[in-house]
C-alpha cells in the first residue's frame, strides 16, 4: 500500500489539538496544535520517544483526558464532550488490566454487558472474539493463570468484542518478551485485517511500526513531525528527527549549491564534494542544509569523481549478515556505510585505505532542518 | 479474630501430616501460648458452664445442664415445670441486630473513607491512616463516655439544634439503641477503614479506567469492578467490627444506661451482681457458638479467582 486512496473514509479527525497540564498560558504543552486524519479499515501508528505525546493523544481520542483546544471526530461526529464509556472506541491496554476476579471469558464479555447486550448473545460473541485470537479453549481461566501472551490476547478479545469503531492500542507488546512480542505483532496485523476495525497503535519501537502500519506519525515535543507510509518514512524523512528516530542514518551538513536539471539539489560536503540529493518539497534556498543517506545506500567503489564521497576507513565491524565500515572524511564527519556479507568482494577494504562511496541514485534526501 | 481473616486464605492449604520433631520444638512456643492463653480458660468456661452456681459466686462441682436450659426458660418454682421465657434471646436478638447495624454503618461509612486515602498521594495517605488511628491513644471508656456528653439532652448536637431553632425540645439520644449503635460505630469504624484501605491500597486503579472504557458507569465500575476486587478487605473489616461489637460491653453499659443489655453486659453481670457463674460460663459459650458460625459463612465465601461462570 502506498498513498492510501483518496476514496477512504476519514474514521477520526483531529484538527487543532492542543492539551496543556495545568494552568493553560504557563502549563506543560503536551500537545501543540496537532492535525491528523486517521483512515477508516487502517493500521495507524503514533511513534515518538517517551514523554513525546504520543500516549496523551490516545488519552485524548479514549476520552480519558479532555483537550486543551481543538475538536476530535468520530466518523465526523465531534467526540470531545463525551465520556470514555459513550464513546464507541475500545483500548487494549499497556499492562492488560484484566479484570482479576473475572473469568476470561466473562472479561470479554464485560463491555457487551454494560451495553445491556442480551446475555446469550454477549456470550456468543465472547467466544467468537476468543476464536480470534486463538484461546476459546482458556475461556473459564482465571486471568492470573494465563501467560503475559495470553493475557495481551484477552485484553486484545476484550476491547474488540463490543465492536468499537476504533481499537486504541497503547503500546501493548512492550511487557512482553522478544519472541513473543514477534509473534503478537502478526497476530495483531491479522486481526487487523480480519476484522477491518481501525487500530491506533501507539508505540516507541520503530521496528513494530515500521512492520505493523499502513501509515506511521512520527511525534515529537508534542508536535507531528511527519505522516507517512513506512517506505516513506524510511527513505524519504522530512527533518533530522524522523531521519535519526528511524533506523541508522549518515546526517551530513551541506552547502545547497544549486539545483539540477533533473529536479535535484546539488549540494557540497565540508569536504568540498558534490552529490546530488532530493528535495524534501518544502522548498529550499542555498545556503547550509543537512543531508541523510541511510548506510546501506552507499557502495565502496575504487573510483573518485562526481557524486562520490571520499574518506579513509577507520574501523570495520562484523555484524554477521552485514559489515559496518566507518569512514573518516577530510570534513571532520563520519560515515557509516553497510555492506552486505553476501557480496564479499565489496568489503575488500581494510583500516587505513582511501575509499570513495557512491550513494544509489536518489536516495540522498534533503531535510526541511 | 485475626484467624478469622486467615481462615479465608489457609482453608485450603496442605497440612503436611507428620511433624517432626525439630518441627514440633519450633511449634512449642506460640502452641504453649496457645493452650496457656486460649484452650485454656475456654476449657475452664466450658466445664463451669455445666456446674451448678455457688451460693456466693464461684461453682459447685455438680453436672448441670441448668444454665443452657436458663437461656430459654424458666423453671416454675412450686412446680419444677419448664416455661418459654424469651429475655435472654431479647439480650442475644438485641446485640445481633445492633452488631448488624453497626457493621453495615461501618461499612457504608468506611468504605468511602478508605477509598479517599487510598486515592491520596502517597505521602498523604500514611498522614490520614496516622489520623484514623489517633482516637485509639484514648482510652475507650473515655471516648464512650465523651460519646455520651455529644448524645445527650444537654449535649452540643441538641444545643445547636435549639439555638439553630430546628427544634424546641431535646432530642432523647441518650439511653436508646440508638446512642449505642453510635458508640459501636464510633469505637470499631478503624477496624473496618484499616483492612479495607490495606485492600484499596493493592487495588490497580487501572482497572476502573478499563471498566470506563468498556461503558461502565460509575456505579457499575463500584459494583462490578472494585467492590468484587477488595472483597477480602470487605470481609476482613466486617469481621473485625461484627465481632467485637457483638460482645460489646461498655457501650451499651454506659450509652444504653443499663437499661439495654447487650450479650457483654448479661455475661459481665452473671459473673458480678447476680454470681451465677455457670450461667455467665454458658452465655459466653452461646456468644462464641454465633462468632464461629459468623465466621464459618465468612470463610465459605467464595475465593476471588475460584468463581466460574
Amino acid at each position: 500500500m502506498s498513498q492510501p486512496p483518496s476514496v477512504q473514509r476519514t474514521a477520526i479527525c483531529i484538527d487543532k489539538v492542543c492539551k496543556v497540564y495545568g494552568p493553560p498560558d504557563s502549563g506543560v504543552v503536551a500537545l501543540h496544535e496537532v492535525d491528523l486524519t486517521i483512515y477508516d479499515n487502517e493500521f495507524f501508528t503514533l511513534l515518538g520517544p517517551s514523554g513525546c505525546g504520543k500516549t496523551t493523544l490516545l488519552h485524548l481520542i479514549a476520552g480519558f483526558e479532555d483537550v486543551t483546544a481543538g475538536t476530535i471526530r468520530l466518523f465526523g461526529k465531534d467526540i470531545v464532550s463525551l465520556p470514555p464509556n459513550k464513546r464507541p472506541i475500545n483500548t487494549v491496554f499497556q499492562h492488560y488490566a484484566l479484570f482479576p476476579h473475572m473469568s476470561v471469558l466473562e472479561n470479554v464479555a464485560f463491555g457487551l454487558k454494560m451495553k445491556s447486550v442480551a446475555a446469550d448473545t454477549a456470550q456468543a460473541r465472547a467466544q467468537e472474539m476468543l476464536e480470534l485470537v486463538q484461546l476459546q479453549q482458556f475461556s473459564h481461566r482465571m486471568p492470573n493463570e494465563l501467560s503475559g501472551g495470553q493475557q495481551q490476547r484477552v485484553a486484545v478479545a476484550r476491547a474488540l468484542a463490543p465492536h468499537p469503531k476504533v481499537l486504541l492500542l497503547d503500546e501493548p507488546l512492550s511487557a512482553l518478551d522478544l519472541k513473543l512480542r514477534q509473534s503478537m505483532r502478526d497476530e495483531l496485523k491479522r486481526i487487523q485485517k480480519t476484522t477491518g476495525i481501525t487500530f491506533i497503535f501507539v508505540t516507541h519501537d520503530q521496528e513494530e511500526a515500521l512492520t505493523l502500519s499502513d501509515r506511521i506519525a512520527v511525534i515529537e515535543s508534542g508536535e507531528i513531525q511527519q505522516v507517512a507510509v513506512p517506505k516513506e518514512l524510511y527513505e524519504a524523512p522530512r527533518n533530522r528527527f524522523v531521519a535519526k528516530f528511524i533506523g541508522d542514518v549518515n546526517l551530513i551538513d551541506i552547502e545547497i549549491d544549486d539545483m539540477t536539471d533533473n529536479g535535484l539539489v546539488r549540494v557540497r560536503t565540508k569536504s568540498g564534494d558534490l552529490i546530488e540529493a532530493v528535495p524534501n518539497g518544502s522548498g529550499h534556498k542555498c545556503g547550509p542544509g543537512h543531508v541523510a543517506i541511510r548506510p546501506e545506500r552507499l557502495n565502496v567503489t575504487r573510483k573518485g569523481g562526481d557524486g562520490i564521497l571520499t574518506g579513509r576507513v577507520r574501523e570495520l565491524i562484523y555484524l554477521g549478515t552485514d559489515t559496518q565500515i566507518i569512514v573518516e572524511t577530510e570534513g571532520s564527519y563520519e560515515l557509516t556505510v553497510r555492506v552486505q556479507n553476501a557480496h564479499q568482494s565489496h568489503v575488500d577494504v581494510s583500516p587505513g585505505d582511501i575509499v570513495h562511496l557512491r550513494p544509489d541514485a536518489g536516495t540522498v534526501q534533503l531535510l526541511a532542518d | 479474630m485475626a484467624g478469622g481473616i486467615n481462615l479465608q486464605t489457609n482453608w485450603s492449604t496442605k497440612a503436611s501430616n507428620s511433624i517432626s520433631g525439630k518441627q514440633f520444638l519450633q511449634l512449642f512456643p506460640a502452641m504453649a501460648a496457645i493452650s496457656f492463653f486460649l484452650i485454656g480458660p475456654l476449657t475452664f468456661i466450658l466445664i463451669y458452664s455445666f456446674l451448678t452456681p455457688g451460693t456466693y459466686g464461684g461453682v459447685e462441682w455438680q453436672f448441670s445442664t441448668e444454665s443452657y436450659l436458663q437461656f430459654l426458660f424458666e423453671r416454675d418454682l412450686i412446680t419444677d415445670e419448664l416455661i418459654f421465657e424469651n429475655a435472654y434471646l431479647l439480650v442475644f436478638l438485641r446485640s445481633l441486630v445492633l452488631a448488624l447495624i453497626a457493621t453495615i454503618s461501618c461499612l457504608l461509612i468506611g468504605f468511602p473513607t478508605a477509598f479517599f486515602i487510598a486515592t491520596r498521594s502517597e505521602h498523604n495517605r500514611n498522614m490520614w491512616v496516622l489520623l484514623i488511628t489517633v482516637p485509639y491513644w484514648v482510652n475507650l471508656l473515655i471516648r464512650t463516655v465523651s460519646m455520651l456528653f455529644i448524645l445527650r439532652d444537654e449535649g452540643p448536637i441538641n444545643a445547636a439544634l435549639i439555638g439553630t431553632g430546628i427544634i424546641s425540645e431535646p432530642i432523647h439520644m441518650a439511653y436508646t439503641n440508638f446512642a449505642i449503635g453510635m458508640g459501636l460505630i464510633y469505637s470499631y469504624l478503624p477496624f473496618m477503614v484499616l483492612p479495607v484501605y490495606a485492600s484499596l491500597e493493592r487495588f490497580d486503579f487501572r482497572l476502573m479506567k478499563a471498566a470506563y472504557d468498556l461503558y461502565a458507569g460509575r456505579w457499575s465500575i463500584l459494583l462490578r469492578v472494585i467492590l468484587p476486587v477488595v472483597k477480602p478487605g470487605l470481609i476482613a473489616g466486617s469481621l473485625l467490627v461484627f465481632i467485637p461489637c457483638l460482645g460489646a460491653f461498655i457501650a451499651p453499659d454506659i450509652l444504653g444506661g443499663g437499661k439495654k443489655l447487650m450479650i457483654g453486659n448479661l455475661i459481665a453481670m452473671q459473673f458480678q451482681a447476680s454470681r451465677n457463674w455457670p450461667f455467665g460460663s454458658a452465655a459466653a459459650m452461646i456468644l462464641l457458638t454465633i462468632v464461629l458460625i459468623a465466621l464459618t459463612v465468612a470463610a465459605r465465601q467464595p475465593r476471588p479467582g475460584k468463581e466460574v461462570a
